[in-house]
């Protein structure tokens, strides 16, 4: 499924406002460039607030009104996403990109059993009659891992687990077989247990279908074994990218360096030391400094990082990283 | 400060007794059949002064439960829980109103748990209203506070919903101590927040617990993050505690096969991790 040398989706230059109260409009998303190939799994790894819940919108062009796509495009097999019409989207969601809610409960219709809410998605896609769809259905529960599908398909969603929800929305995300699955902080409402069982099923589809996934974490933990490549978000910023085992081995940027650091100390000896934490808060996105956005929370900060934001250095081939350390 | 409270009985050593604790709900009703769920089934449970358990368990184990119940927000069908020397069971809604101060509760979710339409000292100096302090005292009081949770005093006057979830989760915290607890009841207070605000919650409760001689009782299915803020857990697993011991021990030789599985996923990840991160060390 999908060529291996041209990217899938290619997103270049995006920017994404909002307006603020006072009439301003500030940038969520700024600058970013990054490109997903078939099948391959891509992780956005960022803090809340760091516009990476933007980016997953505006891929799939579901923006609320008030934002704006003021620059950039998003190139679904080279066509751009921002010019396409609402029918043309229409044919995209789901058929080509789904999309893995963040919460499943808030997704899922209260009042359908959730075999009815997983045929709709074929029903929009995919001429099928009633049978075979329901045929289809069973198949998907089974693909997710529900045991007793037939019981599953006429449950509603306050019968099930929250993992048992999580994976109907996963089976929502998969039915028609799109190329691109966005799952946006998939597993941050599960238990530990069960967050690694949901991994291992977005594994197992990726595999079997060739997948490409946009998994987008604030938990490096959830990437390492699972993302072929991570790009570093901080303040609507990309402030690095690579390969997910050259990002974990020596990540560049000192913001990359803290979060893999707190991610190792999350387990270990028990002791009742204090983790080493990122202090201070992201900056405010209406009122961004000049210069670098992790300055004031950076423990290598320089006089120039307060000046201008910094380029995008190469300290090493394909190890863009946007930090004066690596350059100047 | 809170010279008006009355001081419990000094307990040289168990500042929490927990003993056959029994809760069960109803499921169903108006139109479903009422299925009887029985959360927990004969908890026993006990903390020292100053120290930290960690409850830990999947959804559905009846942690939450155990929580809701010290916490006095639920009341237990059977079972005795001790604040100190103080049976809270035994006592009158009004006789308990002084160990209610003594419990407090911060919860998983800051958002829903603040009225949306408070400002950041609001939402601190609640608590101290039915006390019937004055605006100034309690603003005072509040501001204080705020200060101890590692928040601006210059932010006292933004509404709640200008905050991060780290910060509103600071705020929670700073309401809580309003009432100069002894126990606090974290329930999932630091599992739903990001990476980096997950560490600095964690430390701030931890540096809070050495100044006001704080015991926590920590609700988590996270059992990494325990391992680092708790002296002892237990581990539930359908409405009963299974295995429970000093962290070290429950971390080196798990005996029970759901802390097994616990310790086994919370490893999981870290193990990728560290092959990724060590594989040129």
């Amino acid at each position: 499924m999908g060529g291996t040398e041209k990217s899938l989706v290619q997103i270049g230059s995006l920017k994404v406002t909002y307006p603020t109260s006072g009439g301003a409009r500030f940038a969520a998303v700024d600058d970013v460039s990054i490109d997903v190939h078939g099948g391959e799994v891509v992780g956005i790894l960022g803090e809340s607030g760091c516009g990476k819940s933007t980016l997953a919108n505006a891929i799939l062009q579901l923006l609320p009104a008030h934002a704006r796509q003021e620059s950039g495009n998003i190139l679904l097999r080279e066509h751009d996403l921002s010019e396409a019409s609402e029918s043309e989207l229409r044919a995209v969601r789901g058929r080509e990109i789904a999309l893995i809610p963040q919460d499943p409960a808030l997704s899922l219709n209260p009042v359908m059993n959730v075999g009815s809410q997983i045929a709709e998605v074929l029903r929009a896609h995919l001429p099928l009659p009633a049978k075979q769809r329901r045929a289809r259905v069973i198949d998907l529960l089974i693909e997710v891992g529900l045991d007793r599908p037939e019981d599953i398909y006429s449950a509603y969603p306050h019968q099930l687990s929250g993992g048992q929800c999580q994976r109907i929305v996963i089976s929502q995300a998969i039915a028609c077989r799109p190329a691109l699955v966005i799952a946006d902080e998939p597993t941050s409402k599960l238990d530990a247990p069960l967050q690694a069982e949901i991994v291992a099923l977005l594994s197992q589809i990726r595999k079997n279908h060739g997948t490409a996934i946009l998994l987008i974490t604030h938990d490096p933990a959830l990437l390492a074994g699972f993302a072929d490549r991570i790009a570093v978000m901080y303040a609507g910023r990309i402030v690095e990218s690579g390969l997910t085992v050259d990002i974990f081995r020596q990540p560049l940027h000192p913001y990359t360096q803290a979060l893999v650091r707190l991610a190792k100390s999350a387990i270990g000896m028990p002791s009742r030391k204090s983790f080493p934490a990122i202090e201070g808060e992201s900056p405010d996105p209406t009122a961004f400094p000049a210069g670098c956005r992790f300055e004031p929370r950076c423990p290598d900060r320089m006089e120039m990082c307060t000046q201008r934001y910094p380029q995008v250095f190469l300290p090493e081939p394909s190890r863009p990283v946007s930090c004066f350390k690596y350059g100047e | 400060m809170g010279s008006d409270l009355p001081t419990l009985p000094a307990s040289p050593d168990r500042l929490l007794r927990v003993r056959k604790l029994a809760k069960r709900y109803v499921r169903g009703g108006v139109w479903g059949k009422r299925v009887p769920v029985i959360a927990v089934d004969g908890v026993d449970l006990e903390i020292a002064g100053g120290q930290t358990l960690a409850l830990v368990g999947e959804s559905g184990s009846g942690k939450s439960t155990v929580a809701r119940c010290v916490a006095r927000l639920e009341k237990p069908d059977s079972g005795q829980i001790w604040i100190g020397e103080k049976d809270v069971g035994d006592l009158s809604s009004s006789s308990r109103l002084p160990l209610r101060s003594a419990v407090q509760m911060v919860f998983q979710d800051p958002v829903t748990s603040m009225n949306p339409r408070f400002t950041a000292v609001e939402v601190v100096e609640e608590p101290l209203l039915i006390q019937g302090l004055d605006r100034e005292r309690r603003r005072k009081v509040a501001l204080e506070s705020i200060d101890e949770v590692g928040l601006l005093r210059a932010w006292a006057d933004r509404s709640v919903m200008q905050f991060s979830g780290g910060q509103r989760q600071r705020l929670a915290i700073a309401r809580a101590l309003m009432l100069r607890p002894k126990l606090l009841v974290l329930d999932e207070a630091i599992t739903g927040l990001d990476l980096s605000a997950q560490a600095q919650i964690a430390n701030l409760l931890q540096a809070l617990q050495t100044s006001h001689s704080l015991t926590y009782l920590l609700i988590s299915h996270d059992l990494a993050l325990v391992t680092r803020m708790a002296d002892a857990i237990a581990v539930m697993a359908g409405g009963r505690i299974v295995e429970t011991g000093p962290t070290s021990q429950m971390m080196m030789a798990p005996k029970e096969q759901e802390t097994i599985r616990l310790l086994a996923s919370a490893r999981a990840a870290q193990s990728r991790l560290g092959a990724l991160t060590e594989a040129s060390a």
